[in-house]
């Protein structure tokens, strides 16, 4: 199963979640922060048969795309800061353990991308010059491209941009993901291909090809006993064992 | 030269810096809601009221108790993140980076690891949200990230609503146990309470050095590397000759412990690990 | 003569003995001593910017 956990305007998400559903007929769930942190659920440490009402274990998801963007929606905003931090930690702290049960995560969340200091722009900075980018020094006003990574691809709406990145600096790029620990994300450069955002989610130019390339790559990560799921089959006039494989019986 | 990081009603430092003063151990304390006003930093130096500027390579190690985010303007808050920076990437000697505190965040999540070694075991554990229940085995609640909460409930027969997610774990009567280790030292205490969280004991706790099987030893020497912690307090509690992991603490405050013993061991290992460069 | 700056301000603050000379026990959070503290956990940021 692929389970969407994340805010209700992640349009980027809602459509792989539909595209998945209703194309690709795979199992998949969509849970808004609000709607999650209403389910009843009860898991036990160590354990898959614990009695759960309404959703599946997490040794049962395939794929878990978690966005953290939105996590306070439905916060007890009337509680002081004090309550209000232990109530978002205990939902970090949830999701944390439930997200390193899955299978695969986009993105994952180790414990140490809580730290301020690792995603911090000095750090990002720091892991973009040793994977060998060179980082914008200056906010001007000019064109940026904007460079969306799906695991093992890059796909931008000006395909020429690509070739003045050229492969050193792609490759690259896909270095610094691994380095921050991301599947999926943006990278915006400038028009000479210095680095000057980065975004752990996928918020801009979400395109057809976007969403096609992110739904292949979780279909990619669902996998039955040894195989991979690709599609349903349209057509049902094939055969499983072609009839060499069935040899009369004379 | 160690530096302090921390806040002043940190009563862990207090200690901590008293052994260094009596041990003429050198050390700076910056207490971190001064950072960005009285106390400052720049890429070579730190500035103290009335001293010289110490450079960031005179500094052996730092020893990082960052409480909380102290009420800040934005100045103060890039200088926060500045440290923070300099904590996880920049000083070769931090116990502990603030990255590597971060597993205590959600207690499952350590369990699970701590649930890979096998001289101890862990207490059945329960992850309970938006859930009314009745309990019918002695349980106890708490937390289930590394915000406090007081352990002092058993539930036993009763019927418990659980709204945010909380842990429901088996209460394991028994001794607690607390092992501080720093690098490869081990100091083990046993405390004998009458409260179920000794932390919160009406009366006084009897705490007395305990020796920890060799496993035991190895084990919670191998779970701090696994959780990159060069220093923690790990919880255990021992029942029918069995040791039970309940947590590992990144930042314990271990003072309260060193006090009841006969010579200040943790402080000497700290401060041993603190004043060698580790390059 | 050994470094141990930022002591005074410290003592001054909070105007108490240490372990083992005179122990404050008020029964507050944070005076004993035996405070485990939480890691604080950062804001979520999305997009970062690297100017």
């Amino acid at each position: 199963m692929i389970l969407f956990l994340t805010h209700e305007k992640d349009i980027f998400a809602k459509q792989c979640y539909l595209m998945l559903k209703y194309q690709y007929q795979v199992p998949t769930r969509w849970l808004s922060w609000q709607v999650f942190k209403k389910q009843s659920q009860c898991h036990m440490l160590g354990h898959q048969d614990i009695f759960n009402a309404i959703l599946p274990s997490p040794q049962q998801i395939d794929v878990l795309y978690v966005n953290l963007n939105g996590i306070n929606e439905g916060s007890k905003q009337d509680s002081d800061m004090k309550d209000q931090r232990y109530y978002l930690h205990s939902w970090l702290g949830f999701l944390m353990w439930y997200a390193n049960q899955v299978k695969y995560c986009l993105n994952p969340l180790k414990h140490g991308v809580f730290s301020p200091g690792v995603w911090s722009k000095t750090n990002i900075r720091r892991q973009a010059h040793l994977c060998g980018l060179s980082v914008s020094e200056h906010r001007r006003k000019r064109t940026e491209v904007i460079c969306s990574i799906l695991g093992n691809q890059i796909i931008t709406d000006d395909p020429s941009f690509l070739c003045t990145l050229g492969h050193e600096r792609i490759k690259a790029s896909f270095k610094l993901f691994h380095a921050l620990e991301l599947k999926f994300g943006q990278i915006f450069f400038d028009e000479s291909g210095a680095l000057c955002k980065l975004s752990q989610s996928i918020q801009y130019q979400i395109s057809v090809p976007v969403i096609i390339k992110a739904c292949q790559y979780m279909l990619s990560k669902l996998s039955y006993h040894g195989f991979q799921y690709l599609h349903v089959l349209n057509v049902s006039n094939g055969w499983t064992l072609s009839t060499t494989e069935r040899p009369k019986i004379v | 030269m160690i530096l302090v990081l921390g806040q002043c009603s940190d009563q862990v430092i207090g200690a901590f810096m008293h052994h260094c003063v009596k041990h003429s151990v050198d050390f700076a304390f910056v207490d971190l809601n001064q950072l960005g006003k009285s106390i400052d930093m720049d890429e070579l130096y730190w500035f103290f009221p009335g001293q010289s500027p110490v450079s960031h390579s005179d500094i052996t190690g730092v020893y990082n108790r960052f409480l909380d985010w102290p009420k800040q303007n934005k100045y103060q808050m890039d200088r926060l993140l500045s440290l923070f920076d300099w904590l996880d990437h920049r000083y070769e000697n931090v116990i502990n980076r603030p990255k590597d505190t971060m597993s205590n965040l959600s207690k499952p999540y350590q369990l699970d690891i701590a649930s890979q070694f096998f001289s101890w075991s862990i207490p059945k554990t329960n992850i309970i949200m938006n859930t009314q229940i009745k309990i019918k085995s002695p349980f106890i609640c708490k937390s289930i990230s590394s915000e406090r909460s007081i352990v002092n409930q058993v539930y036993r027969q009763e019927e418990k609503a659980f709204y945010e997610p909380a842990l429901l774990q088996a209460y394991i009567p028994g001794l607690n146990i607390r092992v501080h280790a720093c690098d490869d030292v081990i100091v083990a205490v046993g405390i004998q309470s009458d409260a179920v969280d000794y932390r919160y004991s009406r009366f006084e706790n009897d705490i007395f050095m305990y020796h920890l099987p060799g496993q035991v030893e190895k084990d919670i020497l191998a779970l701090n590397r696994t959780l990159g912690l060069r220093f923690s307090g790990v919880d255990l509690i021992y029942h029918n000759k069995k040791y039970y992991f309940l947590e590992a603490n990144p930042s314990p405050g271990y003072a309260y412990f060193e006090s009841q013993l006969s010579r200040p061991y943790i402080s000497e290992a700290l401060v041993s690990s603190l004043s060698r460069s580790i390059h | 003569m050994s470094h141990k700056i930022g002591f005074e301000g410290y003592k001054h603050e909070n105007n108490v003995g240490f372990f083992g000379k005179e122990n404050s026990k008020d029964g507050k959070d944070g005076k004993e001593g035996k405070d485990d503290i939480c890691p604080v956990a950062t804001q979520v940021h999305h997009l970062i910017e690297l100017y």
